[in-house]
């Protein structure tokens, strides 16, 4: 009798997953191109940085959406290290993964910029240094789940809620310090021909991040469940020889 | 697994080839600074620069350059159409994304290849359990 509910209950996880990966994966497909066409085509030349500030409309919302994606691994590590459940485990691993990805692509993009509008790659800025200590952290996170052994999920979990820690100060570095990097303020400021590329392009980034969330905590999954079925075959003697 | 690759790759082309061919922004007019009054006052600092420049010909001609009109308007152009850091910022979105996913892709097949082999030995070793 309690096996009929809880497959029921696995089944409406899986339709609402697949549904929300097929939304996602239509809003990713359709947005990319349109997003490009009207990064390109359909925002006026910015006054100072003319076509130099097109970088902007992908390195701000991938910037966002690191942040997002560390909360998503630090919420859910919290919540592994009160549960320990391996669902938690999954999210936390998966997010983890993604705001190495975000990160990379947002110091990257950013360097490219500084260079564009300051001459230089790089500056010890505090919004620059904050947000490079962040991706570390991450990467941290990342190298210890991959290599750490047996229990190192708990110790990563540590980590992750610290770096969870990182992303007000990296939001505030621009309010608290003085630093040559943009003030927080500037996409309430935006031109309001800019705005609506703006955002169309922080929901595509978004539906892209949310396809690759998806499947990643799908195939952590997969990568536990196969896990934990090689210890209970080994366990059972059916794997000897 | 496949298939959230194709929307990716195929925006990946969209992406360079609005950034590297067909992107030109219309170029805005050159407007050179407005003259600058000094209204009479004589600034040691310039009498002393101009003193150093009758005396350095080389820099007098290298500043001479740098104030002609055309010049500024060619920096400006270049400025304004400079779309090599868009390229690369773009590219390195790019290919860190469809990059991440395709490792991702490598390591579901690996994982499918496991999950086969594990199947496979847990299946054997139940025969002989059973033998």
């Amino acid at each position: 009798m309690t096996s009929t509910p809880t497959s029921t209950a696995g089944t409406q996880r899986l339709g609402a997953g697949t549904i929300a990966f097929a939304i996602a994966a239509a809003i990713a497909a359709i947005g990319l191109p349109y997003t490009i066409w009207q990064v390109f085509y359909g925002t006026p030349l910015e006054e100072q940085l003319f076509f130099n500030q097109k970088i902007f409309y992908y390195h701000v919302p991938h910037a966002m959406l690191m942040f997002a994606t560390v909360f998503v691994c630090g919420i859910a590590s919290f919540g592994y290290l009160r549960n320990r459940k391996g669902t938690w485990d999954d999210v936390a691993l998966a997010g983890g993964e993604l705001s190495v990805l975000f990160g990379a692509i947002v110091l990257i993009t950013g360097s490219v910029w500084g260079r564009a509008a300051w001459g230089v790659w790089w500056q010890w800025d505090m919004r620059l240094t904050t947000s490079l200590l962040l991706w570390l952290v991450m990467v941290g996170y990342v190298l210890v789940r991959r290599f750490g052994g047996p229990g190192s999920e708990r110790l990563a979990a540590g980590l992750a809620v610290f770096g969870m820690v990182d992303v007000p100060l990296i939001y505030f570095s621009v309010k608290i310090w003085r630093t040559v990097h943009p003030k927080a303020e500037v996409v309430s400021t935006l031109d309001p021909a800019m705005k609506p590329t703006f955002w169309l392009s922080f929901l595509t980034i978004g539906a892209v991040l949310t396809v690759l969330l998806l499947l990643r905590v799908r195939t952590a999954r997969a990568e536990r469940e196969l896990r934990e079925l090689r210890e209970r075959a080994d366990d059972a003697g059916l794997l000897d020889g | 697994m496949h298939k959230p690759l194709i929307p990716l790759l195929l925006t990946l082309g969209l992406a360079l080839g609005a950034a590297t061919a067909s992107a030109q922004p219309a170029a805005q007019p050159y407007a050179p600074p407005a003259a600058v009054t000094t209204d009479g006052y004589a600034s040691p600092d310039r009498a002393r620069c101009e003193a150093e420049l009758r005396k350095d010909a080389g820099w007098y001609a290298e500043l001479k350059l740098q104030l002609k009109d055309d010049v500024h308007q060619d920096e400006y152009a270049t400025f304004q159409r400079n779309n090599k850091h868009v390229i690369i910022a773009y590219a390195a979105i790019w290919v860190l994304t469809v990059g991440f996913a395709f490792l991702m892709w490598l390591r579901h097949g690996k994982l499918a290849g496991e999950l086969a082999r594990l199947k496979s030995d847990i299946a054997r070793g139940a025969k002989d359990a059973d033998a």
